[in-house]
């Protein structure tokens, strides 16, 4: 038993719930045994992970889901050596430039160099045999290729890129990779040009009701909890995937969070949202409601606290001009728009800030000082 | 680039190990004032490469001084005797010196006025004469074993008569003991001291202690004196320490000053006076962290769990920079003693003396003050001298204060600009000019001053910048732009750092940042009703935030980890990036695990969990405060969570990955009945409110 969102991953194609027409694509790639560099971008929850890793199953067959964890070393010019985890099957590996900090443009060729310079054997026929003796999966094309799975691509730096490009002619004869990124935004553009693009996008309202009724119907146990009624069950799933802005995967993570914590969930029952977005949304109330020096000073605290859990700032200065912009609504202000616009142009300016600078907590300060300012302004006047 | 040049040579003389060779060092740099750039650089790498070695070169130019007064010293003793010595006699001791040059020569330059009038008894010493007492309290104590702390720490900024005052009292409080003392020869400190009742340590190779380690050196001094008692009963004063910027020599150190301090209380130990001279340095260019590269202060040099038995097991005396007043006497002291150089020979007039006291005054530096002094005195008291000389030191809190709140003295922040930007024209004319603009030289001054550690300061200028500010306007809102904005600069300067602009950049970048603040302080004040009562300062808490940031990653790194080993043989496995894993799985996992019907099941497996597992990185409710003081936490050891056992249980009891779920069927679910509410008020409860506000919105 896992979690619901682990659990009820679909693994192959045929079982993928929303955007048939990518899946039917990929299928169709797939069944020809041969594809180029893959640039696979979307929100997050939207099902990007999981169709690469169908593909590749249909491709390969169920080898390679068994993965193993190895650890390899580098040794930097520096001198350091540098120890990272690489996930990998007989037929794909996954790297994570993360785990390389600023030394990813030297791990990824020579990781690269090692793994093209190797003609890769061809298991695949060998080990779905063993696996699976019975079925006879139909998997003879030439296959000679490796997978290259790079997860979070868009934290390349310049450098690695550049250096990917050139990597990714020289041994297209044995590599294939597969970026994934949230957006495509930070990839240089020759990287996008001898990639194909895939965009995924998140799932409609009523894709994301359809996959959390469908996980329901397999829970028995879970569903009696729920209401019988499909209008109700409805109403809930959509107030999940709303909450969840149609992440997916949170919103599974949500409804199962929400049956583990309630005897019955009807259409009353509180979403239980992530944590910091409410600390967000609370921020914001408290800025907006109260503009005063000291609720700035909180202001910072809880600012500092955000970012020490990692939440990057850029996503933070997002939501709380998102979380304005809805205020505003509700405040009592004689020139909405002005405001909303003055709100949106300060933000925009403090965005780009964001990006020059490197202590992202002078800007975040500085756009939550401005909008007080702003609101303050309007609602004297 | 003129004031940038002055500063290094400033940071490479505060760096030196504080000894009495020290002096004898300064002055020589001091002396080559002109030196080449060239030369500077290689001082300046010498510090960060070794510190030994830099100390090995003092000990060559202290060794021949020395000796000079190793022969005075000798004759003296034959003459004295072995009569049991008075506080005056000790005194003559010192002077001694002193005399003789007198009657050598008119202009003896092989003693310098350091030497010369070093004070030779508590009442010649320009300290604060509550300090003084308090201090000898503390000594007496040690001494005749009133208490149970065995470490005193004095700490202050370089010149202000730590060491001497230190030595002083030692002797004193001894003499005042009266108690017959047999010879005992310690390997490692200097024993061919003047003085008879201190032993103090030294940190350089003898031929005897040649196979012992630098490492441990400091360890087995501490260890040697712990049989100066009884009867030979010695004060150990530890001016000058070992290298501590290398990690291990800094470890040993700390080791054996806690088993000092940790030592059965049965067994008497001589008193330890520790001198740390503290001074702030960031040569690694706007990494802004605190570490003892950057910041030598007590905290750093004793870590945490040392500093936790302050108080219990040791005392600290904290000196501040001379006070005017006293350094003032001092000087005067000195003039009159060497007066018939400076009226005689010289030919100085008085009156001149006295504005030439009265300006070095302020310096807070006893020491410098007095070379400075000296060096006037003999060679150039008839040129203007306007550029020379120790700028008035500035900690961080004064310079946050003089940009926020304004400057008090606008006088000396004239006469520190003219310092600092080598400007040979003369008082009068230019102040009329430079008179209305006060905050822009107050700016200037403090832009020098803290230019290495801009990063650092532009975060404290953040975290005390509403301390001035009563109500919103729209100057708040121009002042953290402006922050912003020399934010956004600063980056660029790290950028071009290779083109050598960077320093250039940098200074751009942070003269933006303490004028803006400035000018909408002024601003902020005009407008503001608020009474001028002056809030706290507090520092950033960039690096609590880093540490705690550092912590979430490790945890988050661990998480996926865990996640890995338990979805890959499932052959479940998907890679979610740390973002994910903080905002979705981190907190949904806890949510789900802490819920209500996993509660009842790990009851019915006979799991006790007291409180809530935490979610991943901890709840936002436990907010980082900005410190006043200056604490330390040490990466030492972080502890780790503790309900980590509790998790790993109700993770194999949830994820059936343990013998414990293999039982029941996955799909068997376990609730019929409603849960009763149980009663587990305390679940709320986070283990990590060390020094939290909770959050209250």
């Amino acid at each position: 038993m896992s979690l619901w969102a682990d659990k009820y991953r679909p693994r192959t194609l045929s079982e993928l719930d929303f955007h048939p027409k990518i899946s039917r694509q990929l299928q169709v790639m797939a069944s020809s045994g041969e594809f180029p560099h893959l640039l696979v971008y979307g929100p997050p929850g939207a099902g990007k992970k999981t169709r690469v890793l169908a593909t590749l199953r249909e491709i390969y067959g169920a080898g390679t889901e068994r993965l193993r964890v190895d650890v390899k070393a580098f040794n930097l010019p520096s001198g350091r050596k540098l120890e990272f985890n690489v996930i990998s099957s007989s037929f794909h590996l996954e790297i994570t430039p993360s785990d390389m900090g600023n030394n990813d443009r030297i791990v990824i060729q020579d990781l690269l160099k090692e793994i093209g310079q190797i003609e890769s054997l061809d298991f695949s026929r060998f080990e779905n045999a063993v696996m699976s003796p019975n079925t006879k999966e139909q998997n003879s094309g030439k296959k000679k290729f490796k997978v290259v799975i790079i997860n979070e691509a868009e934290l390349l730096t310049r450098d690695a890129q550049a250096a990917l490009r050139r990597t990714m002619e020289k041994y297209s004869a044995n590599i294939r990779l597969i970026l994934i990124c949230n957006s495509t935004s930070n990839i240089i553009d020759p990287i996008k040009s001898r990639t194909l693009p895939i965009r995924i996008a998140s799932p409609t309202t009523s894709a994301c009701a359809g996959v959390l009724g469908m996980i329901l119907r397999k829970e028995h146990h879970a569903k009696k909890a729920f209401p019988d009624d499909d209008e109700q069950r409805n109403i809930i799933f959509k107030r999940i995937s709303d909450a969840s802005e149609r992440n997916l995967r949170m919103s599974i993570m949500m409804m199962e969070a929400m049956y583990m914590n309630h005897d019955t969930v009807s259409i009353t029952t509180p979403i239980i949202k992530p944590d910091w977005a409410d600390v967000l949304h609370e921020l914001v109330t408290g800025i907006c409601k109260d503009r005063s020096v000291s609720r700035l000073q909180q202001a910072r605290s809880i600012l500092y606290e955000l970012l020490a859990h990692a939440i990057p700032a850029k996503l933070l200065l997002k939501k709380l001009t998102m979380t304005i912009w809805d205020f505003t609504g509700t405040l009592d202000i004689k020139n909405k728009s002005e405001v909303r616009k003055a709100v949106i142009s300060a933000s925009s300016i403090y965005d780009e800030r964001l990006s020059l600078g490197s202590k992202d907590i002078f800007h975040l300060e500085g756009f939550i000082t401005k909008v007080m300012v702003i609101l303050e302004k309007s609602v004297i006047n | 680039m003129v004031p940038d040049r002055r500063r290094r040579k400033k940071l490479s003389r505060d760096d030196a190990l504080l000894s009495e060779a020290d002096v004898v060092m300064i002055a020589s740099r001091e002396s080559s004032m002109v030196a080449s750039d060239g030369e500077e650089r290689h001082v300046k790498k010498h510090r960060k490469a070794d510190l030994n070695d830099l100390s090995s070169n003092i000990i060559s130019l202290d060794s021949e001084d020395e000796n000079g007064q190793m022969m005075i010293k000798r004759t003296e003793v034959a003459e004295v005797s072995q009569r049991p010595r008075k506080v005056s006699e000790i005194a003559r001791l010192f002077r001694k010196p002193q005399t003789l040059s007198r009657s050598n020569s008119l202009i003896d330059n092989s003693v310098t006025w350091v030497e010369k009038y070093c004070p030779s008894e508590s009442s010649q010493l320009c300290i604060h004469e509550r300090k003084i007492s308090e201090l000898r309290t503390q000594i007496q104590d040690m001494v005749f074993d009133r208490t149970n702390s065995r470490l005193l720490v004095l700490s202050g900024p370089s010149g202000c008569g730590k060491s001497v005052s230190a030595k002083i009292l030692c002797e004193e409080v001894m003499n005042s003991r009266r108690r017959p003392r047999g010879e005992l020869v310690i390997e490692g400190y200097d024993h061919e001291n003047r003085l008879d009742n201190v032993v103090q340590y030294r940190n350089w190779m003898t031929q005897t202690s040649s196979e012992m380690s630098s490492v441990t050196s400091f360890g087995e001094f501490l260890e040697s004196c712990k049989v100066l008692t009884m009867n030979n009963l010695k004060c150990v004063v530890v001016e000058e320490l070992p290298n501590l910027h290398h990690d291990d020599t800094l470890k040993a150190f700390r080791k054996s000053i806690l088993e000092w301090l940790d030592l059965d209380a049965k067994i008497k130990l001589p008193p330890l006076i520790l001198c740390i001279t503290e001074y702030e340095v960031d040569l690694e260019n706007g990494t802004g962290s605190f570490s003892l590269e950057s910041n030598f202060k007590t905290e750093f040099v004793l870590g945490s769990k040392i500093i936790g038995k302050e108080g219990k097991q040791w005392r600290r005396i904290k000196f501040n920079p001379v006070a005017k007043r006293y350094l003032k006497r001092c000087l005067k002291r000195i003039a009159v003693a060497e007066d018939t150089l400076i009226s005689s020979i010289k030919q100085i007039p008085r009156q001149l003396v006295e504005q030439k006291i009265e300006k070095l005054g302020g310096t807070g530096d006893l020491r410098n003050a007095t070379i400075l002094f000296e060096y006037w005195c003999k060679y150039c008291s008839s040129l203007n001298d306007e550029f020379l000389g120790r700028e008035s030191a500035l900690n961080v809190f004064h310079s946050i204060g003089k940009i926020i709140y304004g400057t008090q003295h606008p006088e000396d922040e004239y006469e520190t600009y003219i310092k600092r930007a080598h400007e040979f024209r003369s008082l009068e004319s230019l102040q009329s000019d430079l008179k209305p603009q006060t905050d822009y030289l107050t700016v200037m001054n403090v832009v020098t001053e803290i230019l290495q550690t801009s990063s650092m300061f532009h975060l404290n200028l953040l975290e005390n910048y509403l301390s001035i500010a009563s109500r919103l306007n729209e100057s708040l809102a121009r002042l953290s732009d402006t922050l912003s904005i020399s934010d956004d600069l600063q980056c660029k300067s790290y950028f071009s750092y290779s083109f050598s602009g960077g320093s250039l950049m940098n200074e751009i970048a942070t003269t933006i940042a303490c004028l803006g603040t400035r000018m909408e302080c002024k601003n902020i004040k005009a407008d503001s009703n608020k009474s001028g009562s002056f809030l706290s300062m507090r520092y950033s808490r960039d690096g609590k935030y880093k540490k705690k940031l550092r912590r979430i990653l490790q945890e988050t790194a661990d998480f996926a980890a865990r996640r890995a080993t338990r979805l890959i043989p499932q052959g479940r496995y998907t890679y979610l990036s740390a973002f994910e894993l903080v905002s979705c799985d981190g907190f949904y996992e806890c949510a789900i695990l802490n819920s209500k019907r996993l509660l009842k099941k790990s009851e019915q497996s006979g799991i006790r969990r007291g409180m809530n597992i935490r979610r991943l990185g901890g709840d936002f409710k436990n907010l980082m405060m900005a410190d006043t003081e200056f604490k330390v936490d040490d990466d030492e050891e972080v502890d780790m969570p503790v309900a980590s056992k509790t998790r790993s249980q109700l993770e194999e009891l949830y994820f059936g990955t343990g013998a414990l779920a293999q039982a029941d069927d996955s799909d068997t679910e376990f609730d019929t009945d409603p849960i009763v509410n149980s009663d587990q008020e305390n679940m709320s409860a986070d283990e990590f409110s060390d020094d939290s506000l909770v959050l209250q919105l």
